[in-house]
């Protein structure tokens, strides 16, 4: 009788150790915070990450003494239509890497660490009910959802030249052309906006995924 | 059969899950703060304030491109009609900023010049071509003023000379800034056998001493070279030299053997300069009078030298109004 009743406390003991853990690993299974990257996509923290990364390379390239971003906007070869060194307007540099330290620091931080990303400018047509227009620097296809942008204004005057190799420095902004089919002028896309001193305000965009 | 030992096992077993149950509850609370902190810690950084960064940045960096191309636009407006001039160009240059910002930043952006609380200076310019010389000899171009009573050397903000080179001679022309303590900058220049432009600067200190001394060949673009003597380069920055940054200021000017230099020049000091004895003393330009002055005769016109603006940024978690000074020419007097 003594050893029957044993039998049944060992069997209750079993089983309240079996119930301990079963709760323990259902608590533990509950508990477990779904990431929205789980299926994929770039969690909060990788987006906020990339932004400022961004955001930092534009600031950088702003700042900088050579290859600064009102150089990098002016960087326009008037033989081919499109960014010095660029693969064509639509695509702009596409798969190459934009010139200068603006470049490497696209390359390093985004390239060699599998994101993908556009570039490029935004500005403000001569007739503002045209709405805001834009110019591929760098394009590298459609951005998924959950892309994040980075953008940077520029300012440029009338009295300043293009900057790829062979544009001439007697030419200013304020006397190109923005019709791409009439070469007596030469021809830049961004036009003048106002009158006065200032040419254009651009935003250069960086758009990262 | 159940003995002691058999029993005490069984009691193991219970102990055994009741402490395994509590490390996988408290490894699992731990792994989710772990993962809940790092998914928050970056979203308290708000992205709008490395834009109101940027805007302020650029909105200082705006103002002075902005100024600076307006001060030497015309030659024969008056502060007033300067003043105007930089007021409705500001306005055209916030409105396409806040386009801009409000397109893609959803921000609205601003920046006002304030002519009545800004510093004007004084710009002396020669906008035709001719030689460095006038009645007076040498030719002071920011008198010192030196045992008159009234000394008042200037801060150079802007001093660049735009040179003819085949009309210049192969015989040196001489241009000393001097501060206030006797360090001075003797700049020579003369055309060279190749028809470039030699700019020999050196730099001595109060005892005549020479501490530094550079020559540079200038290639000549359209037979001109535009010298900035400030910086010490020309403006295609294919030659270097000691700038005028090399002593401090402020300063004199002055051209000496002028007949042998020709081109244009134009230079940017602050507050007005007097009239002393042995100075060029230059026409005023500003006005409509000034329309009627040679471009070869010197003339002063005003200039702005310090900008007062206010810049406002207003978005949904940031708002500021900054009121600030610009140093036009990147000089505090």
């Amino acid at each position: 009788m003594r050893e029957s009743t044993r039998g049944q406390a060992f069997t209750l003991e079993g089983l309240v150790s079996a119930l301990v853990l079963l709760g323990a690993l259902l608590f533990a299974v509950q508990s477990v915070v779904v990431m929205p990257g789980s299926g994929g996509d770039l969690d909060s923290s990788t987006r906020a990450d990339l932004r400022q990364q961004a955001t930092d390379i534009l600031l950088t390239t702003a700042r900088a003494e050579d290859n600064d971003l009102s150089t990098l906007v002016r960087n326009w070869s008037q033989a081919r239509q499109t960014f010095s060194g660029a693969v064509n307007r639509n695509i702009g540099y596409g798969p190459r890497t934009p010139p200068g330290a603006f470049g490497v620091m696209l390359n390093q931080t985004f390239d060699q660490r599998g994101y993908l990303y556009n570039v490029h400018i935004a500005f403000r047509p001569r007739n503002l009910s045209e709405g805001t227009r834009r110019v591929p620097m760098v394009n590298r296809g459609s951005p998924s959802e959950q892309a994040v942008t980075a953008s940077y204004t520029v300012t440029l005057y009338d009295n300043q030249t293009l900057t790829a190799r062979n544009a001439s420095q007697n030419v200013e902004l304020w006397q190109y052309d923005t019709n791409a089919t009439n070469n007596v002028d030469g021809f830049y896309p961004i036009p003048n906006a106002v009158d006065g001193p200032v040419y254009n305000v651009v935003e250069v965009r960086v758009v990262v995924w | 059969m159940v003995t002691d030992r058999t029993r005490n096992r069984a009691q193991m077993i219970l102990l055994g899950a009741i402490a395994l149950a509590v490390i996988i509850v408290g490894v699992s609370v731990v792994a989710n703060s772990l993962t809940t902190t790092r998914t928050a810690a970056p979203s308290q950084a708000s992205p709008q304030i490395d834009e109101a960064r940027e805007f302020g940045f650029e909105s200082r960096k705006g103002t002075r491109s902005l100024v600076v191309r307006l001060n030497h636009r015309y030659r024969n407006v008056t502060g007033t009609e300067l003043g105007d001039d930089i007021e409705r160009n500001m306005r055209n240059y916030s409105q396409l900023l806040a386009e801009t910002y409000a397109s893609s930043h959803a921000e609205y952006v601003s920046i006002v010049y304030h002519n009545d609380s800004s510093a004007f200076g004084e710009r002396l310019v020669q906008s035709g071509n001719d030689n460095l010389t006038h009645s007076d000899t040498p030719m002071d171009l920011i008198p010192s003023g030196l045992g008159s009573g009234d000394e008042r050397p200037r801060q150079l903000g802007w001093f660049v000379l735009n040179v003819d080179v085949r009309n210049t001679s192969r015989e040196q022309a001489k241009i000393v800034v001097e501060n206030t303590t006797g360090d001075e900058i003797e700049y020579r220049i003369n055309e060279t056998s190749d028809s470039k432009l030699n700019v020999t600067s050196e730099v001595r200190d109060d005892s005549g001493t020479v501490t530094e001394r550079t020559t540079a060949i200038c290639d000549p673009s359209r037979e001109r070279v535009l010298l900035d003597l400030v910086d010490g380069t020309s403006f295609s920055a294919d030659c270097q030299f000691n700038g005028t940054q090399a002593i401090e200021g402020p300063y004199t000017v002055e051209v000496d053997d002028g007949t042998r230099l020709v081109g244009k020049y134009e230079l940017v000091y602050n507050d007005s300069v007097p009239m002393e004895p042995n100075y060029i003393d230059p026409a005023k330009c500003e006005g409509p009078s000034g329309a009627d002055i040679p471009r070869i005769e010197p003339c002063t016109a005003p200039a702005v030298w310090v900008a007062n603006v206010t810049a406002s940024l207003d978005s949904s978690e940031l708002s500021f109004t900054n009121d600030y000074n610009v140093s036009i020419y990147g000089v505090t007097s």
